[in-house]
């Protein structure tokens, strides 16, 4: 659910240690949540088919914002600011990715983020599709 | 005439302030994730707001005093006091998930960096509070919530198996992980009656100055607008699980929500959806930050009150100053507010009791409210309620942790 997102989700997302010293009641707090969220087991995912599940979803949401953006029904705004999300929720999963096949779709749906995030000249018709086919090909490795 | 209409204005405000951020992550989570089965646990949640509203704008009405006034008189100082730090912290977790929240909506609308937004939220939440009349604050939020029907729209033209819809609402064990699935209904049942609700919701009354003559508005306000309010969280839970379930989507974003009012509506239905995302969750904002200037100036003897505007009553207009302060303090060093809002919502379920049993044992008390005391038919479901909130706040941190926090 609203799991894999979590610290890196926010820009320029130093969790903890961006608070100064005279903040040490709120690193407090903010280490409490951190502890609580851990304890919880909310970071990365260790099993495949749960990395697999993660990386499909992502796919299969650009997809769908792609999709919006090739039928001119969105905002270029929003457009370019869910890729991104989608692209932070991806390279926080990435470095738990062992297995090769998954990694390489992992990659290869970064990429196709990003060139929706910076408006690819070849059109979201074609991204849509890519994504598309990428969430088909991660969803064989997530039974 | 007059009455009708001022009656029918904050029904319609009672609605679109329903939904705040806790709403929109577990509703729109448990749709992509269990589809339908999980309405049942949406009736329960407004069952339960309804039933305790009821009685504390009841109490409010009669006795002229909120629902801390309460907790301090029946619970006496000690136990009265950690009811007091326990609801602050949840109201301090749910405004800091709420400001972070209008922050990413504005990004997804604006585009501009994060924490140049977050500070442009809590600084026009602050004029709001310290400008707006109370009466404008929840009418103008109310109103703009409403752009979330735009869901219930979404809902029908993304044409679900409305057969799976109605079993939906019949309680189930549901099919898959049984400690996600618990998780969730412990989630979607704390996020609709989250505490901050009832103390904004009884301070309000005061505020207003009601007397027993406004009882009808009360049960108007609670029933009709907190049950069509609830329309909202369906129309969320629906509309995920008609859109997300299929593809496998997971919602881990606010705008994935955004994006289920987008595919079938396009773009007007991404704008209103964010709008109307804006809206409700500046307004939970407000709400819970009032909530806790509330429960501390009613706990303490302050004199508090928006009425009295801010220099009549400092200490109030302080407290809920330092609330947005520390707000702003959680969510600004980075931490997810998705994640603070599931904390919350899960912490407000363990806080539970300490806000509901007061309401409940004051609500009941002929000497304090004469013939307005609760009736068999509100000591039923005040009972059966309590039953409900003493087994999740108990169920709560399990199955948080053995849930993995819905992760399965």
């Amino acid at each position: 659910m609203f799991l894999a997102i979590r610290s890196e989700r926010i820009p320029s997302g130093a969790w903890i240690s961006c608070l100064p010293d005279r903040h040490g009641s709120v690193r407090r707090s903010a280490s409490l949540l951190a502890l609580l969220a851990v304890a919880a087991g909310c970071g990365t995912p260790e099993e495949l088919s749960k990395q697999a599940e993660e990386v499909q979803s992502v796919a299969a949401e650009g997809s769908l914002l792609a999709h919006a953006a090739s039928e001119g029904s969105t905002t270029g705004v929003f457009t370019r600011e869910h890729a991104k999300a989608l692209r932070k929720l991806l390279r926080k999963l990435r470095p738990a990715i062992e297995d090769r096949q998954l990694a390489g779709l992992a990659d290869r749906t970064d990429a196709a983020l990003e060139r929706l995030e910076v408006g690819d000249e070849r059109g979201p018709g074609r991204l849509e599709e890519e994504l598309s086919s990428l969430a088909e090909a991660v969803g064989q490795l997530a039974p | 005439m007059s009455k009708i209409f001022s009656v029918a204005l904050g029904i319609i405000a009672a609605i679109g302030g329903f939904v705040d951020i806790g709403d929109i992550v577990f509703n729109v989570a448990a749709g992509a994730t269990f589809g339908y089965q999980l309405l049942w646990a949406v009736v329960l949640g407004v069952g339960g707001i309804i039933t305790y509203a009821e009685m504390s704008g009841r109490v409010a009405a009669v006795s002229g005093r909120a629902v801390f006034d309460a907790v301090r008189e029946r619970l006496g100082f000690g136990v009265g006091l950690v009811a007091l730090v326990a609801g602050q912290l949840v109201n301090l977790l749910t405004l800091a998930a709420e400001v972070g929240g209008i922050a990413l909506v504005l990004q997804l609308l604006a585009g501009l960096p994060y924490r140049a937004l977050l500070v442009l939220a809590v600084l026009a939440l602050g004029l709001v509070l310290w400008l707006m009349p109370f009466e404008w604050i929840e009418r103008v939020f109310g109103y703009g919530g409403l752009c979330l029907l735009v869901f219930a729209v979404a809902a029908i033209k993304l044409n679900p198996d409305w057969g799976a819809v109605a079993h939906g609402f019949l309680p189930s064990t549901g099919s898959g992980d049984l400690a996600v699935y618990g998780y969730y209904v412990v989630g979607l049942v704390g996020a609709a009656m989250i505490p901050y609700e009832v103390y904004f919701y009884s301070s309000g009354a005061v505020e207003e100055r009601w007397t027993a003559n406004d009882l009808g508005t009360n049960r108007a306000n609670v029933l009709i607008g907190y049950s069509l309010g609830g329309l909202l969280s369906f129309a969320l839970m629906i509309s995920a699980g008609a859109l997300l379930l299929p593809h496998g989507i997971s919602a881990e974003l606010l705008g994935t929500t955004a994006l289920v009012a987008q595919a079938p509506l396009g773009t007007v239905g991404l704008i209103l959806a964010l709008i109307g995302t804006l809206f409700a969750i500046s307004g939970a904002a407000i709400d819970s930050a009032f909530s806790g200037a509330y429960s501390a100036a009613q706990f303490f003897g302050w004199r508090w009150g928006k009425y009295r505007h801010n220099a009549g009553a400092p200490r109030f207009t302080l407290a809920w100053i330092a609330m947005l302060v520390l707000g702003f303090s959680i969510v600004v060093t980075g931490v997810d507010p998705i994640l603070v809002t599931e904390l919350s919502v899960v912490f407000s379920v363990v806080a539970l009791p300490l806000t509901y049993i007061p309401i409940l044992l004051v609500a009941n008390d002929t000497a304090y409210m004469g013939a307005h005391a609760n009736g068999k038919l509100a000591n039923t479901f005040g009972i059966f309620y309590l039953v409900v909130v003493m087994a999740i706040a108990a169920a709560a941190i399990p199955l948080l942790l053995l849930s993995n926090m819905g992760q399965g």
